[in-house]
């Protein structure tokens, strides 16, 4: 249990649920309740210079289906997992400190631009609600620049 | 044991293939220390990485330490006491959370990220397309020299400094950039005065320099630069063969042209009794294929004519260069390996007593261990599109940066904000303006939220752009990101093994002398 909160009877780690060395392919699962899902993509994002990398999710429990670009054999495949567990668990250590203290970065942040507008109101004054922009356009995106990038390397789509 | 196994990792982009670099890793939490033993509210939120036999962790304020494994679990596991020596020193490098003071670090905050409460500080202005030279891997869509139809006019170039002029930035540099800027020396001459006539009723700290192959240089021009106090700088690309091998002068002998000039001007500052160890002109070095074996003799040729400084760049993926990238491109592999042979030479020299250093590396390490945000462009946050810096074209047109024209001279246009006809407010605020910006801040980015680099590194959305199809980019197959990450483990790992006289050595190149001479 690597969030505290979490049941206690579920695996504490990711496990190995197939190897395929035939299309270099490692299936790992684990419960959807030891980590947040942010960890997760954290952790597998980590991989996709290397793998394809889909995530996906089967009652209770998440499966990571990892494809390398090229061929690897077993080895290669059961490192990766031993790698992708230990990520999980850096992932989760930033995860839990950031849920700790992170507001004390966005208290040195607000108070340092709150301090330096000519209003001199509230700390974050002038600073844009991202959750809540409204319409003042500070989001507005005629020329699509915003549009999710999903196309192949190098292309726009 | 600190590093997990990683057989991967030699297929990884993230990695340099070379030895001659180390690099950096994960910690390896499985043997390490066990999350229910973590006492997050401990800590201020940081990254780590594993350096030699160290952990390098970081936190936002730009703080950083090199801990042993046995202090970091202890950091992690909150266990360091008031009183205790590593309780202190993870006070005072500001990574434990109770013992933070807020306003000094907004303070510190403001003074570093000072460039973000005003506008653009460097203009660009592209004078001219035409050029005498023909150089294999020039980024500009050069003419030959009688298109005068592509130099920048009087009235394009007095609507330029006028917008130049509305930047809130209480200091602004007009750079003058071609093709061959001194071809079109009418205008130059015209921005020259016409700013400085400006900048009576403005007051800014103001500044200009000129970026010129010196071939076209006369003692009428010479006389005019020195007496309005511009910076001359140039391109040399190594002793006589490669630099001429490279840099095609159909009117003669680039390097020795070159050369001499940069001598006789070096002799007029000293004629000026300033000091030549500031003042003298300076070059930059393009790195092409055939520079990658002269490391040696390109770091002494800087040394010979008398530069301080040699700045190492990557061959850049704009406009001409990328269509010699057959003869003259190479991997991201092959310039870090070049890098690190001619950054270890440049230490060498230094332990001899030859004052020189790498500039990449002294902007990194300015950072890192003074503290200081140099604002060099490229590696701020958020980027220098639009709101570091704007590229001016002979026809009007306003881009976020010289890279953003460098595209447009491929045929796109993405990068241009907006023309000399604009107000200032609509480049500012436009919606073209404010993407750039947010997609120059690393902190959006999926690998660098949990990169211990993260608060000394930056952005270029047009390199994102033009490698990878997204001004966002994702920095895991990112050569941008590899560049970086690779210089910063390369200086860690220096810094790590470091003795007094490095670290000395390494500080002194983070010593930044303001050119007063140059700034009116
Ligand atoms: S670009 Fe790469 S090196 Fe720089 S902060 Fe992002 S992940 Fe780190």
């Amino acid at each position: 249990m690597i969030f505290p909160g979490g049941n206690l009877n579920l695996m504490t780690h990711s496990q190995i649920e197939s190897i395929d060395g035939a299309t270099s392919t490692l299936i790992l699962a684990l419960d959807t309740e030891l980590y947040p899902r942010d960890v997760l993509y954290a952790a597998a994002y980590v991989f996709i210079d290397r793998a394809y990398v889909l995530l996906d999710r089967q009652d209770s429990r998440y499966v990571v289906r990892f494809r390398a670009k090229r061929p690897i054999d077993e080895a290669t495949m059961r490192g990766m997992a031993g790698e992708f567990e230990n990520e999980l668990l850096a992932q989760a250590l930033r995860a839990r400190v950031a849920k700790a203290n992170q507001k004390l970065i966005e208290d040195v942040t607000a108070l340092a631009i709150g301090g330096a507008t000519a209003r001199g109101g509230g700390a974050a004054d002038g600073l844009v609600d991202l959750d809540n922009p409204g319409d003042d356009g500070f989001v507005a995106d005629p020329g699509g620049l915003g549009a999710p990038w999903t196309g192949e390397k190098g292309r726009r789509e | 044991m600190l590093e997990p196994s990683n057989p991967l990792e030699a297929d990884s982009v993230q990695r340099p293939a070379s030895d001659l670099l180390p690099h950096g890793r994960q910690v390896d939490f499985a043997t390490l220390s066990s999350p229910d033993r973590w006492k997050p509210e401990f800590a201020v939120p940081f990254n780590q990485r594993v350096i030699g036999e160290k952990v390098l962790i970081s936190n936002d304020f730009g703080d950083w330490l090199l801990l042993s494994k046995d202090e970091f679990r202890d950091f992690v596991e909150g266990r360091p006491q008031r009183g205790e020596p590593l309780y202190d020193k993870l006070v005072r490098t500001n990574f434990v959370a109770a013992e933070v003071n807020r306003e000094l670090q907004a303070m510190r905050w403001r003074r570093k990220k000072e460039y973000l409460f005003y506008g653009p500080t460097l203009h660009a202005f592209v004078l001219t397309h035409r050029c005498n030279h023909g150089c294999q891997y020039c980024h500009s869509s050069i003419v030959g020299m009688d298109r005068y139809d592509t130099d920048m006019s009087i009235e394009t170039a007095r609507r330029g400094v006028d917008i130049a002029f509305r930047t809130t930035a209480p200091g602004m540099t007009i750079e003058f950039q071609g093709g061959e800027p001194t071809a079109n020396w009418e205008t130059l001459r015209f921005i020259v005065d016409y700013a400085r006539e400006k900048n009576e009723t403005e007051g800014k700290i103001l500044s200009f320099a000129l970026v010129t192959n010196l071939s076209l240089m006369d003692d009428e021009k010479l006389d005019f630069l020195v007496d309005r106090h511009v910076q001359i700088c140039t391109s040399l690309d190594g002793p006589e063969d490669l630099h001429n091998k490279i840099r095609i002068f159909r009117g003669g002998n680039s390097h020795a042209t070159l050369i001499e000039w940069m001598q006789r001007i070096n002799q007029r500052y000293i004629d000026l009794g300033l000091d030549p160890n500031q003042y003298h002109v300076e070059a930059l070095p393009t790195i092409t294929r055939p520079s990658l074996s002269r490391w040696k003799d390109i770091v002494d040729q800087f040394v010979e004519v008398g530069c301080r400084a040699v700045f190492l760049r990557k061959l850049d993926p704009f406009g001409f260069a990328a269509k010699s990238a057959k003869t003259l491109g190479y991997s991201m592999d092959e310039f870090l390996e070049f890098y690190a042979r001619a950054v270890d030479y440049i230490i060498d020299l230094n332990r001899q007593g030859v004052q020189v250093m790498e500039r990449h590396a002294a902007i990194m390490l300015n950072k890192i261990l003074a503290d200081d945000e140099p604002n060099y462009l490229d590696l701020r946050i958020p980027g220098g599109a639009c709101i570091g810096q704007l590229g001016y074209s002979p026809d009007g047109s306003i881009y976020s940066s010289d890279e953003g024209r460098f595209v447009a001279s491929m045929g796109d246009d993405m990068f241009r904000i907006g023309s000399v006809e604009d107000s200032y407010d609509e480049l500012m605020g436009n919606a073209a303006t404010r993407a750039l910006v947010m997609a120059g801040l690393n902190d959006g980015h999926p690998d660098c939220v949990s990169c211990v680099y993260k608060p000394w590194c930056g952005q270029q959305v047009e390199y994102n752009y033009k490698t990878q199809g997204s001004l966002h980019g994702h920095m895991r197959d990112s050569t941008w990101c590899k560049k970086h990450k690779s210089i910063f483990d390369y200086l860690m790992h220096k810094l790590e093994a470091a003795d007094e006289r490095d670290l000395e050595m390494f500080r002194l190149w983070t010593t930044n002398r303001r050119l007063d001479h140059f700034i009116l």
